[in-house]
């Protein structure tokens, strides 16, 4: 940036912020031109001299006893080089490993097998063909047990016991968590006019990215150096808990994170296989690669939701909420792994309501033991946020019925108005800000309301069933302060480096690690803002621990609220330094020197100046005396408070009487997630969690048969929408800047995905509201619709599967 | 799982019923199935091959006759497996009923079926289809065997069903899927469909 525009002492020379790719610039993803062209280097890709191959033997009974486990079959194939069982891993103290929710989960199964698609063994071998023939010549006698599917046969009495392995485990209670003030809540429902009831089941959903698990774990015997290429969204934390548990020390470890093909939060946790390949490079001296197949990523690896509802509302007449009572029971598989850092079993499940005012309330929650997948609370929510808004706007649709209120105006009556932030709500968040109104109305009227109120009596007249659900909800994105969220009792902040290169270009690190949302771009942007360099000159760099500065890594939409406000930090503290060079090269005190976009000047003298790459020159080349050379820095970021986004939106469906298929005709969103840094990457975040806002919905679930089989291994089975099936957007924008954050962002990520759900279904039941039906499960799948349109009667989904 | 067919075969009920009984001369007719021990107290040890969809299965097991009722002609099979491979484990309990028909005999199969691993996870929407084409294929042979006896036919000349080949049992499985979404838009409503 060393040309000069014309100068006039009364204009500017600040850079056009837009042109540099600054913030508020759409600007193109740098990372596409890799992915797009098939040179993204993904975990699958790195391929090590002397690499054998992994692949793991799963159990295919959800509960039974392991009579005996014998490999000579396995062991006799030529190319086979280890065969690991449970036993062996007993050996070595690894049989089982601590979760991040304070649990332990089995490495390899040794007593029982706890759901199908455990880990029973491991061949490692010269190729994955013989290692998988390994597998398969493994004869393992198990002894079938009774298999667990859902809560209620969980709790039955004389259920049988699946943690037995554990001290003093009684029964197949997980945990226990209450939040609010019940004898407050007792009160206000004693003075109710109408207390509305709702039960609900959300049905257990995968994230699925398109990229499985998988590992490159290589031990080099002769420095002792372990470096593992994973598919991880959080690789600091990883090296952390290997060093913790595993006793290898920390600095002989070193995680790389390469490309990440979607996360979605089912790459947080630490998997067996992760610690089979680490366990089986060490015992073999050679590197070994893991790479699931996507059943296997589909029954064993991170899930999220499977959540039943008791949901109650103490309402006045007037159409003002008094209270709220939930009871929530999560069924959690068969370990308690849930990865999720908040201090609370239940994760941010109580930041339920937390746009509406309330009053008071109260929530219990009970964990459940079952024979399913354990590693709960993924896919792209902040830790069962998403059940919290989908029950909460759920409650409100039946409540507003049951009140004969309009469902807009219900929420009108109840939403936090503007002057309540920063707001305190009875489960404890402090909401920092919004417009609430603001963005209801702006749906409203995009969306039509009263015309289209009209058009649906029009329709009904006619049999038609149009129906249109409405979904406004606040979440607490950015894991977070420090007082109610830690890993290990590390605590949640994040982290950026940045190195100003004597030629004015940069190189960020931080961190975080993208999978998708498009850090190499975003990150760059706002560098650029803080410090005018041109986005294009920046790179950005993640993901491998040898070189990133320590951070939680990227989940929870904790990106922009934690790591990209270190990168603003950082990026001052070098606008700092590069201030103290300016006043050096322009011969003038430091309190003299204003900024303006890329650019130091002297205040009363604006032409005359220096450019932040002439600072970065001087600071390799001509630095004040005493001044440490170079023109870098890092920054660590410890949020105050998580960051509060608001959204609204409305759907509008049509559903056939005759066959309870349902189209949706329109959606309208309304996104406040504070200042946009690239508005098109936003608009792309919200339209994908739109989409799996509808695949859940309409399609996109697992469930389990009474065997404990589960139904949605495959993508025969379980569904995701393609373009054909996914509706149109229409996306709107309203801005309230987050009061504390650097650059005033909230987390996007989620919010279409954590509020969508409930619109489409609200919508669906708008559309029957005639038959007096006030559930139906997710995915509100035809068969479900048309069973309510005949018998009146509300639609379970929760597991075992009916037969058929 | 509870699956139901309900099979016509174009021989009289005694000779039909007879056959039923003699699990050794049976086998042949299962598509799929081999026979390889027999304790001589009514449990048999056998051999099934299938496909179900990408997946192809090799279950061995016991199938034990747990109950014959001659005069009602109701017979109670219960047969117990494992997939070679560890792939998964099938237990079935078997009820045939047998009855005149014009033509011939009506037989009536239900069979409770429960499957674990990949043959459920893979082969859930399948089962009852594949299970269909089987049970066909099963009465086809069960005629033809006793016509030819009936004819002065030996028990050498028993005709083996065809194992069960992943592309034919896929081909009719698909026809009959076909067939019932056809009667279920343009025929009248049945729920034994």
């Amino acid at each position: 940036m060393t040309q000069t525009a014309p100068v006039t002492p009364s204009s500017s020379q600040a850079l056009d912020e837009i042109k540099i790719g600054g913030l508020g610039s759409s600007r193109l993803r740098v990372e596409d031109s890799r992915f797009i062209r098939g040179r993204g280097n993904y975990t699958d890709d790195v391929k090590l001299p002397g690499m054998l191959y992994m692949e793991i033997l799963r159990s295919p009974l959800a509960h039974a006893r392991i009579i005996s486990i014998d490999t000579s079959r396995a062991w006799a194939i030529p190319g086979v080089r280890l065969v690991l069982t449970g036993e062996m891993m007993a050996q070595r103290n690894l049989a089982w490993m601590p979760t991040l929710s304070y649990d332990t989960q089995a490495v390899l199964a040794t007593d029982k097998v706890r759901f199908q698609g455990q880990e029973v063994c491991v061949v490692v071998a010269d190729d994955p063909y013989i290692a998988k023939d390994g597998c398969e010549a493994i004869d393992v006698e198990y002894e079938p047990l009774p298999p667990i599917v859902n809560p209620e046969q969980s709790a039955a009495p004389g259920a049988p016991v699946i943690r037995d392995d554990k001290q003093g485990q009684v029964d197949n209670t997980c945990y226990r968590w209450e939040v609010g003030d019940r004898e407050a809540t007792e009160r206000a429902f004693a003075e109710a006019d109408v207390v509305s009831k709702l039960k609900l089941h959300y049905p257990r959903s995968h994230p699925s990215p398109i990229e499985c698990c998988g590992s490159v774990a290589d031990f080099d015997p002769a420095t002792k150096k372990l470096t593992v290429y994973m598919t991880s969204q959080a690789p600091h934390i990883v090296r952390s808990a290997v060093a913790l548990i595993a006793e290898l020390p920390e600095h002989m470890i070193r995680i790389v994170s390469p490309d990440v093909g979607g996360g979605f939060g089912n790459k947080v946790p630490v998997y067996p296989g992760y610690v089979h390949s680490i366990l089986a490079s060490i015992l073999l001296g050679k590197p070994v690669k893991w790479t699931e197949d996507k059943t296997g990523n589909l029954i064993s690896t991170g899930f999220g939701r499977d959540m039943y509802l008791d949901g109650e509302m103490a309402l006045r007449s007037d159409g003002k909420i008094l209270a709220v009572r939930m009871h929530a029971d999560t069924d959690q598989g068969a370990f308690f792994a849930d990865a999720q850092p908040s201090k609370f079993k239940i994760g941010l499940m109580h930041s339920t309501f937390a746009c509406y005012n309330i009053g008071t309330g109260y929530i219990t929650a009970q964990g459940h033991y079952t024979n399913k997948a354990p590693g709960g609370v993924a896919y792209r929510c902040s830790f069962r946020v998403t059940e919290a808004m989908f029950f909460q706007e759920r409650m409100v649709q039946a409540a507003a019925d049951d009140l004969g209120i309009d469902q807009a105006e219900f929420r009108r009556v109840n939403l936090l108005p503007d002057d309540a932030f920063p707001a305190r709500t009875p489960f404890g968040f402090l909401v920092d800000s919004g417009q609430y109104d603001k963005c209801l109305q702006i749906g409203l009227d995009a969306i039509g309301y009263e015309e289209f109120r009209r058009e649906q009596a029009a329709a009904r007249a006619k049999g038609r069933l149009l129906g249109i659900g409405i979904s406004t909800m606040t979440e607490p994105l950015g894991a977070g302060n420090s007082r109610e969220y830690d890993i290990l009792g590390i605590k949640m902040f994040d982290s950026a480096e940045l190195r100003v290169h004597l030629t004015g270009k940069a190189i960020l690190r931080t961190g975080a690690k993208t999978q998708g949302q498009g850090h190499e771009t975003t990150w760059a942007q706002i560098v650029s803002h803080e410090l005018g360099i041109p986005a294009a000159d920046v790179v950005v760099e993640e993901g491998d621990t040898d070189t990133a500065p320590y951070g939680m890594g990227t989940y929870a939409s904790r990106s922009t609220p934690v790591a990209g406000a270190a990168v603003s930090m950082v990026s001052r503290k070098i606008r700092a330094k590069a201030r103290k060079i300016a006043a050096h090269l322009l011969e003038v005190s430091e309190e003299d020197i204003e900024w303006e976009l890329g650019r130091f000047f002297v205040r009363g003298a604006p032409e005359r100046g220096a450019t932040i790459q002439e600072c970065a020159m001087a600071a390799y080349s001509n630095m004040p005396d005493g001044m440490e050379p170079g023109l870098e820095g890092n920054a660590y970021y410890d949020p105050p408070n998580l960051t509060w986004p608001f959204a609204c939106y409305i759907v509008t469906v049509e559903v056939d009487p005759e066959t309870g298929v349902w189209d949706v005709l329109r959606v309208v969103a309304v996104d406040d997630c504070g200042v946009r840094i690239n508005p098109m990457i936003v608009e792309g975040q919200i339209m994908g969690g739109l989409t799996e806002a509808y695949a859940m919905s309409n399609m996109q679930f697992q469930t389990y048969d009474a065997e404990g089989n589960i139904v949605g291994s495959n993508y025969m089975d379980y569904l995701i929408p393609t373009a054909w099936e996914t509706p149109g957007f229409e996306l709107h924008e309203v801005v309230t800047p987050c009061p504390h954050h650097p650059i005033g962002a909230k987390g996007v990520g989620e919010c279409a995905a954590v509020g969508g759900p409930a619109a489409f279904v609200n919508a669906v039941l708008d559309a029957i509201a005639h038959t007096g039906v006030r559930n139906i499960d997710m995915p509100v799948l035809p068969d479900r619709v048309w069973t309510a349109l005949q018998t009146h009667q509300d639609v379970s989904g929760a597991p075992p599967v009916r037969n058929g | 799982m509870e699956i139901k067919n309900e099979l016509v075969v174009g021989a009289p009920l005694d000779k039909v019923w007879a056959y039923l009984l003699d699990v050794p001369n049976l086998a042949p007719c299962l598509p799929g199935a081999e026979l390889v021990g027999d304790d001589g107290n009514g449990t048999y040890d056998g051999k099934v091959v299938a496909r179900l969809g990408p997946v192809k299965l090799s279950f061995s097991g016991q199938v034990k006759i747990i109950e014959t009722d001659d005069a009602a002609h109701r017979m109670v099979m219960h047969a117990a497996g494992a997939e070679d491979k560890g792939k998964g484990t099938a237990d079935m309990m078997m009820t045939v009923v047998l009855a005149p028909a014009s033509g011939g005999t009506t037989m009536k199969v239900e069979q409770d079926l429960t499957v674990s691993g990949a043959a459920a996870q893979f082969g859930r929407g399948m089962i009852a289809d594949v299970t269909g084409v089987l049970m066909q294929s099963f009465a086809e042979c069960l005629q033809y065997n006793i016509t030819n006896q009936g004819s002065g036919g030996t028990t050498t000349a028993v005709r083996a069903a065809r194992p069960a080949s992943g592309f034919a049992i896929g081909v009719r499985a698909a026809r009959m899927a076909l067939m019932r979404v056809f009667a279920r838009f343009f025929l009248p409503y049945d729920r034994n469909r």
